[in-house]
């Protein structure tokens, strides 16, 4: 006789299904709000991102905010200075006298740490607004002022237009971060109760899980630490791993250490943040950069993983390969999830992938620049190789402004191929890998029992995003679609609870798994000169393509 | 036993957070970052606060570009 359990409808059975209908309601509730911002001038609600770790850990409680001067209507120099201090921000404005009139200087209010401010002046009254970053403390940590061009008085009218700040503000993020971690924990509990769980004992563990995410988080954005490009998910598995492989993960937590969940949730979330109107941005030499090298790369790691170091898992395979070639941690999440690799096998590819994408980051710029290498044709080749995208941007911040936007572009536009790799990987999966060599073709039925729900909404989101909400929000707001779902929907909402999901995950395989386990998974090092030589065929292939797309076929797109 | 494993452990993290925070920046990538406030960090193109500037700067250089007379 069927159990309950076995009578109940796979929807609501299935962690699987679990983690599509979490996404689903954090975009639902995402897109109302953006609606209600963007029709009625309600404020924009945000999820709260930690800010940096400058001086202090409790920095990141203050976080920082980007404000977005907007004057519809001309302003005076001393109008903008007024309307800037009225922002709670750790910034002061002021009208300082100058040679010829005066100027208006915005520094921090915390001068002896130098990354409390950002100003993006240039879109300031058509660009009749200049700002130049001034070293207050020479030698020392770094701090600055912005100071504007010489105006000759504060009555200057400098037209209308948009000031972009960014600062450490005043207000706490406590409060936010608080009411993030109980809706969290609300919206996740009552899938685990209804999958038959504790939702007490869940929630409890859920605190802790949640607070050493907040640390790992704190941690990765230490002013220092961030320049390393050594990312949350680092410190997550590393504070987790200590605890498992010490006094061992105690029962109380393990609860709420659910892995798949978080990471099935987050992926959910990611494919909100996969929009495919970004494919083009750079043009056909963007294109043939990002998505010929990428798949190439994918089925020859695959291939040299399986057939001739015959790897006994092809789940770390592909996850070794996903990293390497499409966008690192995020494609080896992507992966695993859609193979249903082990949490060993995840961890090894992420610690693998963030230390090679350091020693890239260094290495990359300085042999390009040695090499005499025009910077355009640098960048594509660092963008398409380099696995983690922040670490794309730093390699290309070195060769100059125009070499940091490509190698940015066209790690962007790699990064939507992440979710093809997983709905393939996923799809290959089902009829090939996890299929009995002996057994008749599977029908598209068992296809569709066996294939992971969550990539359905994985791709699901993106679609949405993609083709429906962004040309949806263009035609009732009138303005760039994907711009208003980027800010309103994926900036504010999906994109840092996808954070808090993925580092969420990587506490929890930490504290799942052990060092011998881990072990295990070398296999004489087989996985390390997977990466190597992968790497290798990439960095070779990647500059061949970007050669002849951006010297050769297009050599004046640029 | 294990809790001394545990605080060994500890140290160990704190010993590498405080390296890596205070101790050198080798090359000058990483100094770089460090100036320049880069979110070297990003694990996806969405987590970069920069990319829409970096998106919109592209888009205006490749716009002058066309524009050019030939």
């Amino acid at each position: 006789m069927a159990s309950p359990e076995n009578r109940r409808s796979p929807l609501i059975a299935l962690e699987d299904w679990w983690t599509v209908w979490f996404g689903i309601a954090i975009i639902v509730v995402a897109t109302i709000l953006a609606i209600a911002h963007y029709s009625g001038g309600v404020p924009l609600r945000k999820v709260p991102k930690l800010g940096d770790w400058v001086s202090s850990p409790v920095d990141v409680f203050n976080g920082s905010k980007k404000t977005q001067l907007k004057f519809k209507n001309d302003v005076t120099l001393g109008q903008l200075a007024e309307q800037i201090n009225a922002e709670k921000l750790e910034a002061k404005t002021e009208i300082v006298p100058a040679a010829g009139g005066v100027r208006l200087r915005i520094s921090s209010t915390r001068d002896e740490a130098g990354k409390v401010i950002k100003v993006f002046p240039n879109l300031m009254g058509g660009g009749k607004l200049h700002f130049t970053k001034e070293e207050v403390d020479p030698g020392g940590m770094g701090a600055h002022a912005y100071v504007s061009q010489v105006f000759p008085s504060e009555s200057v009218n400098l037209g209308s237009g948009l000031l972009t700040i960014t600062a450490q503000r005043t207000q706490s993020l406590i409060p936010s971060l608080i009411a993030t971690a109980i809706l969290l924990a609300i919206l996740t509990a009552v899938g685990v109760a209804v999958m038959g769980k504790s939702a007490k004992q869940y929630v409890l563990a859920f605190v802790v899980v949640f607070l050493i995410a907040v640390f790992s988080y704190a941690v990765a954005n230490q002013a220092q630490i961030k320049g390393w490009g050594l990312s949350y998910a680092m410190w997550a598995l590393l504070v987790g791993l200590l605890i498992s492989n010490t006094i061992g993960t105690p029962e109380w937590l393990k609860p709420g250490a659910r892995t798949e969940m978080y990471i099935k949730t987050g992926l959910v979330l990611l494919g909100a943040e996969i929009l495919f109107g970004k494919i083009l941005s750079l043009g056909a030499p963007g294109l043939m950069v990002a998505w010929i090298v990428t798949p190439t790369v994918i089925i020859f790691m695959y291939i040299f993983g399986v057939r001739i170091l015959k790897m006994s898992s092809k789940c770390l395979v592909i996850v070794i390969a996903a990293a390497t070639s499409v966008c690192g941690v995020s494609a080896a999440i992507a992966a695993a999830g859609a193979s249903r690799a082990k949490k060993e096998e995840l961890t090894l590819a992420v610690g693998m992938t963030l230390i090679f994408t350091v020693l890239m980051m260094i290495l990359m710029p300085i042999g390009i620049k040695a090499s005499g290498m025009g910077d355009v044709l640098g960048a594509a080749w660092m963008g398409g190789t380099i696995d983690a995208t922040g670490a794309v941007v730093a390699a290309g911040s070195m060769l100059g402004p125009r070499a940091e936007m490509v190698a940015a572009v066209v790690k962007m536009i790699q990064n939507v191929l992440i979710g093809l790799v997983g709905f393939f990987v996923a799809l290959y999966w089902v009829t090939s890998v996890d299929r009995d060599p002996n057994a008749p073709r599977p029908s598209l039925m068992e296809v569709w029992i066996r294939f992971p729900k969550f990539i359905l909404g994985f791709i699901g989101a993106s679609i949405l995003f993609s083709f429906i909400l962004s040309p949806l929000f263009g035609a009732l707001f009138g303005s760039d679609g994907i711009k208003l779902v980027e800010t309103g929907v994926i900036k504010a909402v999906t994109n840092p609870l996808r954070g808090w999901f993925f580092c969420l995950a990587f506490v929890s395989i930490g504290l799942e798994s052990n060092f011998r386990d881990l072990a295990k998974q070398m296999e004489q090092g087989k996985p390390m000169v997977l990466y190597v030589v992968g790497q290798s065929f990439n960095l070779i292939l990647t500059l061949f393509v970007a050669w002849l797309a951006f010297s050769v076929l297009f050599p004046d797109v640029i | 036993m294990k809790w001394l494993r545990f605080g060994v452990g500890l140290l160990l993290l704190a010993g590498l957070i405080a390296l890596l925070a205070l101790g050198p920046t080798p090359g000058g990538v990483l100094r770089h970052n460090t100036e320049h406030d880069i979110q070297a960090t990003a694990l996806f193109y969405m987590d970069l606060d920069e990319m829409p500037a970096l998106e919109q700067r592209l888009e205006q250089l490749l716009d002058d570009k066309n524009n050019e007379p030939r």
